[in-house]
């Protein structure tokens, strides 16, 4: 029984990582960077859902499409005028492009929220549905059901429209997406965005069960890359297999092991799959 | 004399580290003394970083661990079986080699974004073990070092200006290990594997003993860097020592600094410990996060504009100078 709760628990949790880590493997995928201030755009979509609420009396639910709109804003900025300077630049410039772009906003929110916790109360944040003798805690199932709905959208955007193809077409080849009269600086920078907006928009969806602080991305940073490399950084698809399997594997090491250690699972699960397969669970194998 | 000599340059350096060691006799007060001691501790840890980062763009976000573990294992020696620091320092640095063999021998096959990210998951491993050891290492609350006297035997001094001289030394210890690889052999193998692994490896370089050498040699630099801050701070936690924000903070030292010579984490560090700690001094949250944003705002430039930092325009200017008139022979297209 209590394997099966911790297998119901891992799968809404992984549910919700697959919402976190879209983003981050979209950027990949498409610009070939790996965002470290995707979990600061976490962060800040938490703090804009926070406001919402406490200015507007918003549902995170429903300003979850907000903090989409003004990431999505950030994230265009942000391509437009830093990350499309650094794409053909040093491997130093790429990494620590995104690392201080997060130093920056961690401390700007640090320097004009401050340091308290926050949280926002909703009328289901304690209700809890049961299924057969498992309970179900609400405010997991709704940040469950945003990301497997944006997930379906996602692939749904990718497959079947023109945008979404041109996408796909850039993350195999920029060159020959180019020859074949595609914009792909234009391709980038919306890749760019929507990966942003929908970090912000899993910030406000995880917020009715979440605190924000101006360091909460540093708790989701390392299980988002962990997540990604799995499913094979670039890969949406491997992304959610990947949010299952961590979801589901600290569920269930949560079983033997204390709180305290339940990443560290994660972490050794993380870098075996990189000593097996250097380029992920789920990934194309890169001409070095 | 001209300074672009072999003695010319010697004799700059050797007067450096005696301007360095002299800065007491300048009678600056105890405030300037302590942010120009921490200053020190973070030049010696960030050099660790650049042997590995910066020479052989192996670009490590685990730094921290080395750091870490220099000041974890010196004070647990201490507290547990009263052995000075000038013993628990060295087994600290001993033990930092060994995890960075450890850790290079898991993380040397990967390239790129890979290995920043494996170095980044592990120093986390490494940080929750410690917190979860809380009998040992005091756990996430941290282990104080007890102050038991004034005494050089001890490392023990009661103020941070007083730690000054040792840390001078360790700087000039550190650079000259840093400036003695970039010029060695060992540090053209380095610059080979950071130019070009592949041909690094096909010219005959065994690319991964090399790059162990330079991230073991790191590894001890960073960890005798931690055992001082133990020692000046007199405090230890998993927050300050193990972090990843330490971990990316060593490495923007050394970047902004100029990551591929041997004096940019001097730059770096000179340039912005003391900035950080200014303007933390007013002990605001908000002062703090000014800081760190400048720390931010200024990396993200540097990257775009300069990655080869402050090094970077250094060489750009005296290359200038060097030629001033040369005619333009642009060939035109």
């Amino acid at each position: 029984m209590a394997v099966l709760q911790a297998l119901v628990n891992g799968t809404l949790v992984g549910g919700v990582y697959a919402l976190i880590t879209v983003g981050l493997t979209l950027i990949f995928g498409v610009l070939e960077i790996v965002n470290f201030a995707q979990g600061e755009f976490l962060m800040v979509g938490m703090y804009v859902a926070y406001f919402s609420y406490v200015a507007l009396h918003l549902d995170p639910m429903l300003s979850a499409v907000l903090a989409f709109g003004v990431l999505f804003g950030i994230g265009a900025v942000l391509e437009r005028w830093l990350v499309r300077r650094v794409l053909h630049g040093p491997e130093i410039s790429q990494i620590f492009l995104t690392v201080g772009i997060s130093i920056a906003l961690q401390n700007a929110a640090l320097a004009f929220f401050g340091s308290d916790f926050h949280s926002v109360h909703v009328p289901y944040q304690t209700a809890s549905l049961s299924l057969g003798p498992i309970p179900i805690s609400v405010p997991y199932l709704l940040a469950f059901a945003w990301g497997a709905a944006i997930n379906l959208l996602l692939y749904v955007f990718l497959v079947r429209t023109d945008f979404g193809r041109a996408m796909r077409a850039v993350a195999v080849n920029a060159v020959a997406a180019t020859l074949s009269g595609i914009n792909v600086s234009r391709v980038r920078m919306i890749a760019f965005a929507i990966g942003a907006g929908l970090a912000g928009l899993a910030g406000a969806v995880i917020l009715p069960y979440a605190y924000v602080y101006p360091t909460i991305g540093l708790q989701y940073v390392v299980i988002m890359f962990t997540i990604a490399v799995l499913g094979g950084l670039g890969n949406v698809n491997g992304a959610v297999i990947g949010s299952l399997i961590v979801g589901i594997t600290q569920a269930l090491s949560a079983l033997f092991l204390p709180s305290a250690l339940q990443n560290l699972v994660v972490f050794a699960l993380f870098v075996a799959v990189l000593m097996i397969k250097p380029s992920g669970l789920l990934g194309r194998s890169h001409a070095h | 004399m001209r300074i672009d000599t072999l003695w010319g340059r010697r004799a700059l350096l050797a007067a450096g580290a005696i301007a360095l060691l002299c800065v007491p006799l300048l009678h600056l007060s105890d405030y300037t003394m302590r942010i120009a001691t921490m200053t020190c501790v973070y030049v010696v840890a960030a050099a660790g970083w650049t042997l590995i980062g910066g020479y052989a763009n192996q670009i490590t976000l685990g730094q921290a661990t080395m750091f870490g573990i220099g000041a974890y294992v010196s004070t647990m020696l201490f507290v547990h079986f009263h052995l000075s620091p000038w013993i628990g320092g060295p087994l600290g640095a001993i033990a930092a080699a060994l995890a960075a063999a450890a850790i290079g021998f898991l993380v040397f096959r990967l390239w790129g974004a890979y290995f920043a990210l494996v170095t980044l998951a592990l120093a986390e491993m490494v940080r929750i073990l410690v917190e979860y050891a809380q009998p040992i290492t005091g756990g996430p609350q941290g282990i104080s070092v007890p102050f038991v006297r004034n005494s050089v035997w001890l490392l023990q001094f009661p103020e941070a200006k007083d730690y000054y001289e040792i840390a001078a030394l360790l700087v000039i210890l550190a650079l000259a290990l840093a400036r003695g690889v970039q010029f060695s052999p060992l540090g053209y193998r380095l610059r080979a594997i950071r130019d070009d692994e592949v041909a690094a490896k096909l010219a005959g370089i065994d690319v991964f003993r090399t790059k162990m050498i330079a991230f073991m040699l790191g590894a001890v630099l960073s960890a005798l860097a931690g055992t001082l801050y133990a020692q000046i701070t007199g405090f230890v936690d998993p927050d300050s020592v193990l972090s990843i924000t330490l971990s990316v903070q060593l490495a923007l030292y050394a970047i902004i600094g100029g990551a591929q010579v041997w004096w940019g984490p001097l730059a770096g560090a000179a340039l912005l410990v003391p900035l950080g700690q200014a303007m933390t001094g007013s002990g605001s949250a908000a002062g703090a996060g000014l800081a760190k944003i400048v720390y931010g705002l200024l990396l993200v430039a540097i990257v775009v504009i300069q990655p080869l930092g402050i090094a970077g325009f250094v060489k750009d200017i005296r290359f200038r100078r060097r030629k001033p008139a040369a005619p333009s022979q642009a060939v035109t297209p």
